[in-house]
């Protein structure tokens, strides 16, 4: 693979398949796309190194389904590099790295990027653009909460990377909002560093992430978990003195006078993640407002022809294995793209497409992708609202038949927490929608 | 001990905004301001509205000062490099009792000198902007917006340029009146001093005392034997709309002052930098440095935004902030007191600054004018010679007035080859580059801080709030200008942000990996 | 006294994680003595064996950071190259944090052999590069980080 940090690119270079962002989905998306047969692939990394968030994720899980071993975060990166130094896939492939794309224009049968990085501003064309760049965390500000802003409140992937990546202590004693995995792991990870961490809340009833982490993150340690419990106010005016929680009703309303106050002097969020969705918006895709991230057909094409998404930018993932998975195809439909001239026009095709829509009500939040252009071998993506045991999902024609019913998968217990993923064969494009039931 | 013609205590908008008009006379100045920086108090927490004048009763020193500060404003931020933007204001009025306000109003703006003012009907507030309800409106083209962080640090620079002295982290704890009994010829300013967490006792000559100390003033006054003031804080609660926002307000609304019968009667604002801001709210405190955001305030700010702003989404909903305003009101009368601009009779030499809320951001330069008038009736001036005007090179480092986010694809790619930091992104909300970080840095006054760089910046203050910025930030600071990973600081001492290394090198063997 | 079924055992739930089936196994084990009962749902060995392990002598594998001298960054990550008792985990956390090692550093390097006398290793998991000028602090650079070392 070419890689160069000041590589100063003359006249416009030209690549078949640009991907922006070198985190897992980049990397397995270049894969793909390389695997697949376009000649030309680039890989557009902010960064000074590839690997994205796995880089600061010094615990294992990662990797159980695909490489059958559990490793961190930087063994799978440095395994998704490794796939690429194929000798047929590594000429093919240009790292940019400690480059940001500033702007991305569809035009022209193609797409200008606009990049830049030390010392330099270009502008490089690709035929097709494959979405990598992940995710974002929410803010204090996106939850309005409420009380002081002193010093000592970080969101919780900020502090694991102040900490694994930068050497830098964050705190000693901590209050975790939010048990999504992120809080879970780093209320394991201050724990491990002598930091105390006196409480983990979650506004939910139920935890946000995995049963496993969960045991080995709090049970372990003793660290209480405080759910349906919401903060009514952050303490301190310069630096983090406590925090005072409350428990939540049933409308969801905090009951004040059952209030706790526990000091601690930091504060981490774990509130959730956002789709980093500027580049497709600007681009003019639409997005969907469940996931946040583009509306995609089943080649996770987004709604400008050419344009890409996969991993935490498409839907936010919990598996890495998964993100590969996704990559990898989202790679090698973009190669078919630029190397297949279109069978039918866009017009024809758009015609021909059938929206899977969601039954609401379901228990489903959101389903993957949107449309279906033709048929073939789907895999679809969900996730549902509130936790329940003995929950099937139905792919079935919208119309209403006897045999109405294509498709049912059964899951003795599913969470928000956990995505849900089957393929299926859809033989005829016609009107599908996928929906839940208990049983 | 060097005896200073003037010092002023308080480097907010109104104590730089002086700074800057004395720094062109041939006094020896002085600014002493407990912070770590200018404006840290309400000067950088507020709408950034320059008001036209419309609301002050005629004759009273608001509607003065605002009107001629609105005069004169639009030129400083041009000399200054501050943006600014004079973007108009609609007063609307939901009934027939508030369109009979707006007659007073227009009266009263047109008394107080308030220039192309208008009432205006239903089609007109249409055009003006599509959707707003009402039935009547006052337009007032001459209100403007300008960044209020961005003012005050350019005021306090072009003072700075022109010779004056600035103590950051200094708070005032005591004054010593000149006494010829006691061989006193001059005011004694007592100040502590924190700095790596030591605190020293400096103290300050001076023949003129400008009490610019905002939410500090009474307790200032108090010091020089002045009982008959009292400060109540007072806090406003804001929301921060995401950018994506900033077409659908063309210019301010507000509702009519005082008649609104449910709610707060929230104002939308927009920024110069493209932001919409929900608020403020109003609320008697009693702590005047609790600039915690609530619960009940925040709702209701969200429910008027949606009201407002139907297209409105959760995760446009970006930051809340408040700020506390002085105000010489009591609770138990609410309201507004006019502004207190003396220079006191019973204290010669001592220059009191009270109770300057709203509007003044806007009559600031305008204060700046009268309080040079009343120094020169105590020390005669001259100009300074040689002044240095615009927007000075502070620390060997110019000051870029285009933000790299503002400027063209050619433009940016000029700038890059210039100079590489330029290609470098820092924050990536705001578009913010190396470049810009280092040059903000340099250029600060006082101690580097993040708040600092924020306001210099805009670093973040973006949709992700510093998510992807801070690592980079810390960073920068480390290893561009030195400043540890303890040393460095939100917004001062005790507001470090880290606690130190996780992993300190110890005495054990080095270990080659194995 | 004859106590009830009920007050006889504790019942736990765990989510096996020996596979991706993640199986919810109903656990009763005896209240004074501790000792497992009974398991219910559990649809193969591998998931008894685990869950009999996890409640009777649960392992854990130890995910931590060592100081790097030396390097283009201040720390690697580390982990156990196996599982150890749960119990010894902070013994081996007490030998990680007073490591030191020195760039370069690949990953899978032995850095510790039996940390805190724990039988197992501890290897790191994040390559890190020689840095080779020293940093100097007020300069004006903006230090570039070297690419990763791929294992070759």
């Amino acid at each position: 693979m070419k890689k160069n940090l000041n590589f100063s690119l003359e006249n416009e270079p030209q690549f078949a398949v640009a991907i922006i962002g070198a985190g897992p989905a980049g990397l397995a998306a270049a894969f793909g796309a390389a695997k697949a047969g376009a000649e030309s692939v680039v890989i557009i990394e902010r960064n000074y190194q590839p690997g994205g968030i796995l880089n600061q994720c010094i615990h294992d899980g990662f990797g159980l389904h695909r490489y059958n071993e559990s490793l961190s975060g930087p063994e799978y990166a440095a395994r998704e590099n490794n796939i690429l130094q194929n000798k047929e896939i590594i000429d093919k492939i240009t790292l940019l790295a400690g480059t940001f794309v500033q702007d991305l224009v569809p035009e022209n049968q193609g797409f200008s990027l606009a990049v830049m990085s030390s010392g330099s501003f270009r502008v490089i064309r690709a035929a097709a653009v494959v979405l990598a760049m992940g995710c974002r965390e929410r803010t204090a500000g996106a939850i309005s909460l409420p009380g002081t802003r002193p010093a000592g409140i970080f969101t919780a992937g900020t502090a694991q990377r102040l900490m694994n990546m930068q050497n830098i202590s964050v705190g000693k004693r901590a209050v975790i909002i939010g048990s999504g995995d992120i809080g879970l792991i780093m209320a394991r990870r201050l724990t491990l560093e002598s930091a105390d961490v006196a409480a983990v809340t979650d506004i939910q009833p139920y935890p946000g992430g995995l049963d496993r982490n969960v045991r080995q993150c709090l049970h372990d340690f003793n660290i209480p978990l405080m759910l349906s419990t919401g903060v009514v106010k952050v303490h301190g005016k310069k630096r983090v003195e406590g925090i005072t929680v409350a428990p939540l009703d049933t409308l969801g309303n905090l009951e004040l006078s059952s209030s706790t106050y526990i000091s601690c002097n930091t504060i981490l969020l774990s509130v959730g993640l956002i789709p980093e969705h500027e580049l497709a918006r600007g681009a003019g895709a639409a997005l969907d407002t469940s996931t946040q991230g583009p509306i995609v057909d089943q080649h996770l094409m987004t709604t400008v022809p050419g344009l890409f998404a996969c991993g935490n930018v498409l839907q936010v993932h919990d598996l890495v294995d998964f993100v590969s998975e996704e990559a990898e195809y989202a790679g090698s439909c973009a190669s078919n793209k630029v190397l297949t001239p279109p069978r039918l026009s866009i017009e024809t095709t758009q015609a021909n497409s059938t929206t899977l829509s969601l039954k609401v009500g379901s228990n489903l939040r959101y389903v993957l992708p949107h449309t279906i252009t033709e048929p073939g071998r789907i895999t679809l993506s969900m996730r549902v609202t509130v936790p329940e045991v003995n929950f099937r999902v139905h792919v079935a024609r919208l119309e209403k038949s006897a045999d109405r019913i294509l498709l049912t998968k059964t899951f003795s217990r599913v969470s928000p927490s956990e995505m849900l993923r089957f393929t299926f064969n859809c033989d005829t494009v016609e009107p599908l929608e996928v929906y839940g039931e208990s049983f | 001990m060097k005896t200073y013609d003037a010092v002023i205590v308080g480097a907010g908008v109104i104590g730089c905004a002086i700074a800057r008009t004395l720094a062109q006379t041939n006094l020896s100045l002085l600014i002493i301001e407990k912070e770590p920086d200018t404006g840290f108090g309400i000067s950088s927490r507020n709408s950034g509205v320059v008001h036209s004048g419309i609301h002050y009763a005629p004759g009273s020193n608001r509607a003065v000062y605002n009107v001629r500060g609105n005069r004169i404003l639009e030129e400083l931020c041009s000399e200054l490099k501050v943006p600014y933007k004079r973007s108009g204001k609609i007063t609307v009025a939901f009934s027939d009792e508030q369109v009979h306000i707006l007659t007073t109003l227009l009266k009263q703006g047109t008394e107080n000198g308030v220039p192309g003012i208008k009432l205006i009907d239903k089609n007109e507030m249409e055009i003006l902007q599509p959707g707003t309800g009402g039935k009547a409106a006052l337009y007032t083209p001459s209100t403007g917006i300008v960044s209020p962080y961005e003012l005050t640090i350019a005021l306090a620079e072009s003072a700075y340029a022109n010779g004056a002295e600035f103590r950051f982290n200094h708070t005032v704890k005591s004054v010593d009146l000149p006494d010829p009994a006691q061989h006193r010829e001059h005011f004694l300013l007592h100040t502590e001093h924190v700095e790596s967490s030591r605190t020293k006792r400096i103290s300050y000559a001076a023949k003129v005392v400008i009490n610019a100390a905002g939410l500090g003033s009474a307790d200032i006054a108090k010091m020089a034997g002045i009982d008959e003031y009292t400060i109540y804080p007072c806090r406003g609660e804001y929301y921060v709309l995401d950018k994506r926002l900033r077409n659908s307000l063309n210019l301010l609304i507000y509702p009519v002052p005082g008649a609104h019968s449910s709610g707060l009667g929230i104002h939308l604002t927009n920024t110069v930098d493209g932001n919409i801001l929900i608020g403020p709210s109003n609320e008697y405190i009693m702590d005047d440095e609790d600039t915690s955001t609530t619960i009940n305030i925040m709702e209701t700010l969200r429910e008027e935004g949606h009201h407002l702003l139907p297209t409105l989404g959760g995760s446009d909903f970006i930051r809340n902030f408040s700020g506390i305003r002085p105000k010489l009101a009591p609770p138990e009368e609410g309201g507004f007191r006019d502004f207190v601009i003396e220079s006191r009779s019973d204290i010669p030499g001592f220059i009191n600054l009270m109770g300057i809320e709203s509007p003044g951001l806007t009559a600031s330069p305008a204060i700046a004018e009268k309080v040079k008038v009343l120094v020169g009736k105590l020390i005669p001036l001259q100009n300074r010679e040689n002044i240095v005007r615009g927007r000075p090179v502070i620390h060997n480092t110019p000051f870029t007035e285009k933000s790299f986010s503002s400027c063209s694809k050619e433009e940016k790619s000029r700038l890059i080859s210039h100079n590489p930091d330029y290609g470098s992104i820092v924050c990536r909300c705001e578009e913010v580059t190396l470049a810009e970080i280092k040059e903000a840095a340099a250029r600060t006054l006082g101690p580097v801080t993040f708040a600092g760089i924020k306001y210099r910046t805009r670093a973040m203050m973006g949709r992700c709030q510093g998510g992807f910025c801070l690592q980079r930030l810390t960073e920068i600071l480390r290893e561009s200008f030195g400043i540890t990973v303890e040393e460095q600081t939100l917004k001062g001492p005790g507001t470090e942000l880290f606690m130190g290394s996780l992993r300190t090198s110890q005495t054990p063997d080095i270990k080659e990996s194995l | 006294m004859n106590l009830s079924d009920q007050e006889k055992h504790i019942v736990e739930e765990l989510t096996c994680i020996v596979c991706p089936k993640s199986c919810v196994l109903r656990v009763e084990k005896d209240k004074i003595s501790g000792t497992i009962t009974a398991i219910h749902n559990a649809n193969c060995q591998r998931g008894i064996a685990w869950v009999t392990q996890e409640l009777l002598h649960p392992t854990r594998s130890v995910c931590s950071s060592v100081l790097v001298e030396n390097g283009t960054e201040p720390l690697t990550g580390v982990r156990t190259n196996q599982p150890v008792s749960r119990d010894d985990v902070f013994k081996v956390m007490g030998a990680i944090k007073s490591c030191r090692i020195s760039a370069p550093v690949a990953i899978g390097a032995i850095v510790l052999e039996n940390p805190g006398g724990v039988p197992c290793r501890v290897i790191a998991t994040r390559a890190v590069g020689r840095e080779d000028r020293k940093l100097e602090t007020g300069s004006r650079k903006m230090k570039r980080k070297i690419l990763i070392q791929l294992p070759t």
